[in-house]
């Protein structure tokens, strides 16, 4: 597991740093000689010197250690940490458990399809939060109408809209058109091939749970992201960077595997 | 109104009401109390439907039968059920929580000391979701009404009491007045403080939020809070953990000792007297030197910026620190600017709203920071920014409220700017597309905006150099539009515009007087309002200066002769009577003194004047009344030289500044 993680993470975070000098240094980057003279293409360097770059900057095993614990934990992976931690010889006593092992419940019934317990499960936890985030609250019983209508309850689904998702519908027309969307389902004989199927996916609930996830980090006053989910957006922006000044450099295009394109 | 205000509970609802009043048995009331909030929570037609048949009073019974012994479990459910009813903007549902008495109860089993973290996090949680309703929004901690302000640094501080507007929310049952009707509150509130991270932050909103006049706020300095959030703020600064320096909970409860400090010293020169010379014991330092130590940090939060640099604000406007102190004019002045122009979308607009109202309030009467706070033109060309195109930096789905206040906001810190000198003034009336924009800003529909605009334009007034230039046809006919309206925010605010378009060099004057605004003014003496009136009579002594006959004549016909004695009799109000009594010498200007001082009788004015000497009134009454017998006097014996003081000091004849105190002419620019 520390070998699959370590070179995306240290290409990652070496590309960003790397990227955030080559965007800096353009002002000193003279043109090729085949460049168009209107579009000039700069090289930032070439491969060989990008991998030496990312050599040189030296991230301690530790480092990665606890980038990776931030994430499982972050991402309520519990199994994964306490496996994780105990192979690399990490203390978890800064860790609240208790409080990922609620996460964890949480996001297993969503993805499990069971969103009134994970309702009860919130309101346990959290007790002001679907209160205070009247767009989460939505997308739960939102969910839970889906389940309504995958399990083809349709009177229980047609109830279930006019006494608890009609508040969200008056309020704020982005939610009146989701539920309308959401309601268009019933339509269809075949809900799932309809053009708004893809809220029956389930890759839908895992998008509800990662917003609850998120929700429930800010709730608890914790970092919403992980670090590392951090480092890749760094990475991207600064690569966007240095693509809209046309930079020719050995670009990361496998992030997971970390593999450079050839420049 | 939302379509759901009329519901009633569906049937299964109702089937669960029963089963929280019929049955008795605890486990099976704890399930159903279980079921009911989670119903409830995220939910407004549940809240509202249940509030239409009485289950608040079922709740409250339910809360008091399980107080004794307190039943913690049970207790937990119903904290958080209320404090979900109490995040309801339903005024009617907000005001039978607190009439049922449920703050007081909650107070009462708070006495207990024996409870779980959780029981006291639970129950803080409700008490806070009281003080934080919208219905009882403390004024402290929302924008005060605006008046543009001289330099404050040439007069004494304000009192110390501030007459805080008396609303049906501020009454007897406010979660305030409740809070300090239980002589323990503080005490218990003081105990909790050392429970956990969770029972920290609410205690400290509450305290917040019960900082509503400078009484409550000596209550609760006088409990000794002050060492223990300093210790929770050095706590929170000083803690290191893991990759981060700081948590976000550390940085919460950072935020949240800050707003505290800012509550409890706004506008009480006492108490900020004290904060100031609070020193730590843990790390020696004064709590400014703490402070500022978050003004230094690169990384630290928009909020931790904020409220570190409104501290130093508060100190300020209370003349514990000086205009000219780092901590103010380098270190707070520098922050918040830099906070209003920093482009960060995904923080929250009205912090943005928040720093400008923070600067209009450090600003307003401070003239000497303002070169300062304008001189990289970084924050004007924001102010700009959020007056004209507030989408390009908030974003196309902002919605409309926020707009309107951002602008609102930017508009009247214009307008503080451009209130003192003249070079600022200039700068900012030059702007493309400003006085269009402020004239599109008062034809909109909004109050804010209408308001704001009006001020700009009083800012921009007071100069000779705007009156004669900027102040043309169309912001005439915008005053005489506004001084007409039912609106008295929006009256007062165009009555001191008037009071310097009326002066005799500014363009707008004939079109103003022959829109009539001479009877508006007239009839606006005799306003209830005190201000207004007292904006008329300086507009009027202003119409007088240098004026032709016919026009002191309409004045005097207006006014009449007898009503002049009756005011010099009668009136009380210092700052009228000055006012009166330059417009009388302004009135009998040499050549006109022969035709208009018979209809006064020469006679009886003296004797009126010399009575006034013997009252006592203070001495700058008595300057007024001098100067004037000595310029009747000299009329009468026209041979004998008037006082120096009245040809060399024609200092309060006219004035641009129509506020309770005179300026000085040598502050025109007569350029």
């Amino acid at each position: 597991m520390h070998a699959h993680f370590a070179q995306p993470i240290q290409a990652a975070a070496a590309a960003a740093v790397a990227a955030a000098m080559a965007v800096s240094n353009t002002s000193s980057t003279s043109s090729t000689s085949e460049a168009h003279v209107s579009t000039p293409v700069h090289h930032t360097a070439t491969k060989a010197e990008w991998m030496e770059a990312i050599e040189q900057q030296r991230l301690e095993r530790s480092t990665l250690n606890r980038l990776i614990i931030n994430y499982l934990v972050t991402e309520g992976f519990k199994e994964a940490a306490e496996k994780f931690a105990e192979e690399a010889g990490i203390s978890l006593n800064n860790v609240d458990l208790t409080s990922l092992d609620e996460r964890l419940r949480i996001r297993e019934a969503i993805e499990s399809g069971r969103i009134q317990d994970a309702i009860n499960l919130i309101n346990t936890k959290a007790p002001e939060l679907l209160d205070q985030n009247r767009q989460l609250a939505f997308h739960l019983k939102q969910q839970h109408l889906i389940e309504l209508i995958r399990s083809n309850l349709i009177d229980d689904a047609l109830t279930y809209a006019q006494i608890h998702l009609a508040e969200f519908a008056e309020e704020e027309i982005k939610m009146r058109q989701e539920l309308e969307k959401t309601m268009a389902l019933l339509v269809f004989d075949k809900p799932l091939e309809s053009p708004y199927g893809y809220l029956m996916q389930i890759s839908h609930r895992q998008q509800v749970a990662n917003e609850i996830n998120s929700a429930l980090l800010i709730y608890q006053n914790d970092e919403s992201e992980s670090d590392l989910s951090m480092l890749v957006r760094m990475a991207t922006y600064m690569q966007d960077k240095l693509d809209q000044k046309q930079l020719r450099y050995p670009k990361l295009i496998d992030i997971a595997g970390g593999k450079l394109e050839d420049s | 109104m939302p379509a759901y205000d009329d519901d009633l509970p569906t049937d299964g609802e109702e089937v669960l009401l029963r089963r929280l009043t019929d049955n008795t048995e605890r486990e099976e009331r704890l399930r159903a109390l279980i079921e009911f909030k989670n119903l409830i929570l995220g939910s407004k037609r549940c809240k509202a439907a249940f509030f239409r048949v009485g289950t608040l009073d079922m709740l409250y019974n339910l809360l008091k039968e399980y107080s004794l012994p307190i039943d913690s479990d049970i207790l937990i459910q119903i904290f958080d059920c209320i404090s979900s009813f109490a995040k309801s903007t339903n005024k009617n549902l907000i005001q039978r929580l607190v009439e049922l008495g449920f703050i007081e109860q909650i107070l009462l089993v708070l006495v207990d000391d024996q409870q779980s973290k959780l029981f006291y996090k639970s129950a803080l949680r409700c008490l806070r979701s009281f003080f934080l309703s919208k219905k009882f929004a403390n004024p402290y901690l929302s924008p005060i009404p605006f008046i543009l302000l001289c330099d404050q640094n040439k007069f004494e501080p304000k009192s110390s009491s501030i007459i805080v507007d008396k609303s049906p929310s501020s009454d007897k049952l406010s979660p305030v007045e409740i809070l300090f009707s239980n002589s323990q509150s503080l005490a218990i509130l003081h105990r909790l403080l050392s429970i956990s991270k969770s029972t920290q932050i609410s205690v400290l909103e509450i305290l917040c939020c019960a900082c509503v006049d400078n009484q409550r706020q000596q209550e609760i300095m006088g409990k000794d809070f002050i060492p223990m959030i300093m210790h929770l703020l050095i706590e929170n600064i000083f803690y290191h953990k893991r990759i981060h320096l700081v948590t976000l909970a550390n940085e919460y409860l950072i935020e949240v000792c800050l707003k505290f400090l800012c509550s409890i010293s706004y506008e009480n020169p006492s108490i900020a007297q004290q904060l100031y010379s609070t020193i730590s014991s843990e790390t020696n330092q004064s709590l400014c030197e703490i402070i500022a130590s978050l003004l230094k940090k690169i990384n630290r939060s928009m909020i931790i910026s904020y409220y570190a640099s409104k501290f130093f604000v508060n100190l300020c406007k209370t003349k514990v620190l000086s205009c000219d102190d780092p901590y103010v004019s380098h270190q707070s002045l520098a922050s918040l600017i830099h906070l209003c122009a920093k482009s960060n979308q995904n923080q929250c607009i009205y912090l943005y709203v928040e720093c400008l109202d923070t600067l209009i309030y450090l600003l307003n009467g401070n003239s000497s920071l303002h070169h300062t706070a304008i001189y990289t033109e970084q924050l004007l060309s924001q102010l700009f920014n959020y007056l004209f195109t507030p989408s390009k930096i908030f974003g196309e789905n902002l919605d409309e409220a926020a707009i309107v206040q951002v602008r609102s906001s930017a508009l009247t810190l214009l307008a503080v700017l451009s209130s003192h000198h003249e070079d600022i003034k200039k700068r900012i009336a030059e702007q493309e597309n400003l006085i269009t924009t402020a004239i599109e800003c008062y034809r909109s529909s909004n109050v804010s905006l209408q308001i704001a605009s009006l001020r700009l334009f009083h800012g921009l007034s007071r100069s000779v150099h705007q009156l004669r230039t900027t102040f043309n046809d169309t912001i005439c006919d915008i005053l005489l539009d506004a001084i007409k309206s039912s609106d008295l925010a929006l009256v007062k605010i165009v009555s001191s515009v008037v009071s310097n378009s009326v002066l005799e060099f500014s363009i707008c004057r004939t079109r103003l007087l022959s829109g009539g605004i001479l009877d508006i003014l007239l009839t606006f003496l005799t306003h209830s309002d005190q201000e207004l009136s007292i904006n008329s009579i300086w507009a009027l002594r202003n119409l007088s200066y240098l004026s032709t006959l016919k026009i002191k004549q309409d004045i005097l016909n207006g006014l009449t002769i007898e009503r002049i004695y009756s005011l010099l009799e009668q009136c009380t109000d210092k700052q009228f009577l000055i006012c009166l009594l330059s417009l009388l010498r302004n009135l009998f200007n040499e050549k006109d003194t022969e035709i208009l001082l018979p209809m006064f009788n020469s006679t009886k004015l003296l004797s009126t004047l010399e009575r006034l000497l013997k009252k006592n009134y203070p001495g700058e009454i008595h300057r007024e009344v001098n100067l004037l017998i000595d310029h009747l006097h000299s009329s009468n014996h026209p041979t004998q030289k008037r006082l120096s003081a009245d040809s060399a000091n024609s200092s309060c004849r006219s004035s641009l500044f129509p506020e309770y105190d005179c300026d000085e002419m040598d502050q025109l620019d007569c350029s």
